[in-house]
């Protein structure tokens, strides 16, 4: 199935007229049989009157294909017959009907591959067809194969007559082609093939140039600097005007002269499409293609209409010639540069040129009648090239896209190395710091606790005046010192009550075995987020201090620890009161406290408490005994206590 | 009563001296030894099985705590002592951890060295407040992270429960026989859910942490000191426990990992 109708096609496309069919004997009727018969001769006759030609009018015999220019008529007499249009011209076709083949199944069709107006078909006196509008003054039909079926009701058995009107135009090309008649399902196939390519196919071109035209100029418009696909586009919709022509059945008389300058356009921006291609510029070729067509299109437009086919024909042949220039010159910058798209560009356009070359022959008659007009088929091709562009564009896209999230990504990952190191040099630094502050603070402890503890032992040593209970005492004294540097690094978490809870830890075997009651009424704390181990030591010494002394020097018998928060002055405080003689009256000083001539013990509390954003207040109370509070900020205290 | 057999393991030969004269002055214990490194030290808790291991924390070739874990794992009626310079937080949680359940200061006086040992034959331990807030977070936290644990093998019997439908016989018993290594993660869990503290004993370490003494304790309890200072050991005890279930946790957990 497929292999006939593939030779067919080729068959149609290489040369319209079938050899396959038997032709008719010359002056004789046919006789409608089972197959497909191509009559090469036909009766003429011209009549321009209402009424159907008689039996009697001047009927010559005519060989078809009968085309009006070339065909020189002559009557029986021998006088020439002038035909000129704008006439109506009769062609009756004898045939004989076979009973069988008449009445019955099989249905008598016509073919025509090619009638270059519209026409109008009588059987037997009964008009049963027309083509297209044929009541206009002008119709520029010229492109249709025809092909109607004989009604079977007029159909007669044995001779039947049919008449072909044609309307002929005044300016065309005017001829009818040999006339297929035979079974219908014979003669159909062999149309419908015609059709297709004659009509169908540049119809269906004609859509995908619009939308290929529709997006190359959406292209453009959003990207101007892509002139390739304004050009494209443009030659695109110049496609279209000129493909109208081909399929419309009756299209109106200026499209006549759209079609030919439409063609201009299109091979300038054809042209101009395929050079962007290359880096080649052609300015004087450009220019002339350019004025070429700006002529062409004013002279197609400006001529009367008896010159028009005479102009046309020049553009056409202008064009023709420009058209091998522009091949050649793509030729050459293809061969040059040597990008695939380009290559397509050039290739599609040579083909079209040569079948622009095969159009003009068959426009000026030079081939067959039935010739069919084959540029609108080559035109797909460009489609090829927009194609080849389009993929160039996206793949290189997407290699250039993929080459960015490389870099990017490797980008990325060098600078995450360089965070990562300088995270990392930071931590260094940080640990660095901090190392170097633990080691001024412990420095700082040794030097003053523990060192100056020692070194006083050594020189009561040296001096020979160290007593045995002086020497544990002292050393006693030393160990204290050292705990309450570890007490100041144990995780005591801000929280002040654990604090002097581990204080009181440490202190009550030795107060308890002074004979000393403590007691401890605490409330909770809230958390003092400034507490860090420097701080914790200065409360630490304060509170111890606070100990000694009523340890020492208050010889106290009951020592009472409170604690409680004055949220109104954004503090806690600390409270321990002993039960002895009091530190002023220990220490043998004024009872003026709170002065800096107060002792050097409580002078030393006050600066530390000072620098922990709080205050120490010593109250000497009724009946003897001391009461020293500790005030500590609740947030942190605006001065550091750093340099404790 | 029996004396009290006491090993000593001290570096220092001063404070062996001292140690042996304070003893040696109390009917209620006997020095079965008193040497100067850990190997020592475990060779002679194999041999003379005290009742109460005295040991310094820096020996010169093992670490005591080493000594404390094996007395504890063989000698489980030894009471373990541990005699630091300091008695600061760090020494002495991992002691615990390892199973001690007392210690000592080595500037504390003769009485109190005394002291805290008869405390600790009758059932004492004492706790600072650094340390009490210590073992309080310790269990809190591993609480939670107990909870989160279980949380997740209820979910992996679920989703394993849920693959087993599809599967052959075959790997349904091995399905059984990881559902049952599952029982025995969750069985370790109730272990340690355990060994968490009771009411009491947290609102013990609590006080203990704000500084309150075992006397003060007693008598916002209204209980006696003694049962105050008995608490604080079990707390000791349960933290050495937890610390083992901890490691037994950790073992389960990783082969729950592997067989999911």
């Amino acid at each position: 199935m497929l292999r006939p109708s593939l030779v067919m096609v080729i068959m149609a496309v290489v040369s319209t007229v079938s050899i396959a069919a038997p032709t008719a004997p010359t002056n004789e009727v046919p006789i409608i049989a089972n197959s497909r018969i191509i009559l090469q001769h036909a009766e003429f006759t011209l009549w321009d009157k209402q009424s159907l030609p008689p039996e009697t009018a001047q009927w010559v015999d005519i060989a078809l294909p009968d085309v009006w220019p070339k065909a020189k008529l002559t009557d029986a007499s021998g006088k020439p017959i002038l035909r000129k249009p704008p006439m109506l011209g009769w062609y009756k076709i004898r045939f004989i009907a076979l009973a069988e083949t008449a009445v019955p199944r099989q249905q008598i069709a016509v073919y025509i591959p090619r009638v270059t107006n519209n026409i109008e078909v009588y059987l037997n006196g009964q008009s049963f067809y027309q083509s297209g509008d044929v009541t206009q003054t002008i119709e520029t039909q010229w492109n249709t194969p025809q092909f109607f079926a004989l009604p079977k009701g007029l159909v007669k058995t044995g001779e039947n007559a049919l008449l072909i009107r044609l309307h002929t135009e005044k300016h065309g090309r005017v001829g009818v082609a040999a006339v297929s008649i035979g079974p219908l399902n014979e003669i159909k196939p062999v149309y419908t093939i015609r059709k297709l390519l004659q009509n169908t196919a540049p119809e269906m071109i004609t859509w995908m140039l619009v939308f290929a035209g529709i997006f190359s100029l959406s292209v453009w418009a959003k990207r101007n600097k892509e002139t390739q696909f304004g050009f494209f586009g443009a030659m695109c919709l110049m496609g279209v005007l000129r493909l109208l022509a081909y399929f419309m059945i009756s299209p109106p008389p200026i499209i006549a002269n759209v079609a030919v300058a439409a063609l201009c356009w299109m091979s300038l921006w054809q042209f101009q499409f395929a050079i962007r291609f290359t880096s080649f510029r052609f300015a004087i070729l450009e220019k002339i293609i350019l004025w070429a067509a700006i002529i062409g299109t004013i002279a197609v437009f400006a001529v009367p209409a008896e010159a028009l086919p005479i102009t046309t024909f020049a553009v056409y042949l202008v064009f023709t010639v420009l058209g091998v220039v522009m091949i050649g010159a793509i030729g050459m910058s293809v061969l040059r540069t040597a990008n695939l798209p380009s290559l397509i560009a050039f290739i599609a356009m040579a083909i079209n040129l040569g079948l622009g070359i095969h159009d003009l022959l068959n426009f000026v008659g030079e081939l067959e009648f039935e010739r069919m007009y084959l540029l609108p088929l080559g035109l797909p091709l460009l489609l090829l090239s927009l194609a080849s562009l389009l993929l160039t564009r996206f793949v290189n896209s997407l290699n250039s896209y993929e080459q960015l999230n490389t870099e990017l990504s490797q980008r990325v990952t060098a600078r995450e190395r360089d965070l990562d190191a300088s995270y990392a040099q930071m931590r260094i630094i940080d640990q660095q710091r901090v190392t170097s502050d633990e080691r001024q603070r412990l420095m700082r402890d040794m030097h003053d606790g523990v060192g100056s503890h020692l070194m006083s032992l050594l020189a009561l040593a040296r001096m020979k005046k160290l007593e045995p209970k002086q020497l544990e005492e002292s050393l006693a004294d030393c160990i204290d010192e050292l705990k309450l540097t570890i007490d100041s690094l144990e995780p005591v978490e801000q929280d002040l009550l654990l604090v002097l809870g581990n204080l009181r830890y440490r202190l009550e075997p030795r107060l308890s075995a002074a004979g000393i009651r403590l007691a401890w009424s605490v409330t909770d704390l809230p958390s003092l987020p400034y507490l860090d181990p420097t701080r914790v030591r200065s409360v630490l010494r304060i509170v111890q201090e606070v100990f000694t002394n009523a340890l020492k020097h208050a010889k106290a018998n009951r020592i009472t620890v409170s604690t409680g928060v004055e949220q109104m002055q954004n503090r806690i405080w600390v409270r321990i009161t002993d039960d002895g003689i009091g530190v002023a009256t220990a220490q043998g000083l004024s009872k003026k406290l709170g002065k800096p001539t107060g002792g050097r013990g409580v002078d030393n509390m006050k600066i530390r408490a000072t620098q922990l954003g709080g205050l120490l207040d010593v109250e000497e109370l009724l009946g003897g005994g001391t009461c020293v509070t500790l005030y500590l900020p609740l947030h942190s205290p605006m001065g550091s206590a750093e340099s404790v | 009563m029996k004396p009290k057999q006491v090993l000593i393991v001290e570096d220092d030969t001063a404070f062996r001296a001292r140690y042996a004269d304070i003893l040696g002055r109390d009917i209620s214990f006997n020095i079965v030894a008193s040497v100067g490194t850990c190997g020592e030290g475990l060779a002679m808790l194999d041999l003379r099985k005290p009742d109460i291991l005295l040991v310094d924390l820096g020996l010169p070739d093992i670490s005591g705590i080493e000594l404390i874990r094996h007395a504890s794992a063989t000698l489980p009626d030894c009471e373990c002592m541990v005699v630091t310079v300091f008695g600061d937080e760090e020494h002495v949680v991992a002691s615990i951890e390892a199973g001690a359940c007392g210690y000592l200061l080595k500037d504390a006086t003769d009485q109190d060295f005394l002291g805290c040992l008869h405390d600790l034959i009758n059932g004492g331990s004492p706790i600072s407040p650094v340390i009490a807030r210590r073992l309080l977070k310790r269990f809190h936290v591993d609480k939670s992270a107990a909870a989160e644990m279980q949380h997740s093998y209820a979910a992996a019997r679920l989703q394993r429960d849920a693959l087993g439908t599809t599967v052959s016989a075959n790997s349904d018993v091995s399905s059984r026989a990881q559902n049952s290594s599952g029982a025995n993660g969750s069985n370790n869990l109730v272990q340690s859910g355990d060994i968490e503290l009771s009411e009491r004993e947290k609102e013990i370490l609590t006080l203990a942490s704000k500084g309150y003494n075992y006397p003060e304790i007693g008598n916002l309890l209204s209980i006696s000191p003694h049962t105050v200072t008995t608490h604080v050991k079990k707390c000791y005890k349960k933290l050495a426990v937890h610390s083992r279930g901890e490691a037994v946790f950790e073992a389960n957990r990783m082969g729950l990992i592997q067989t999911l």
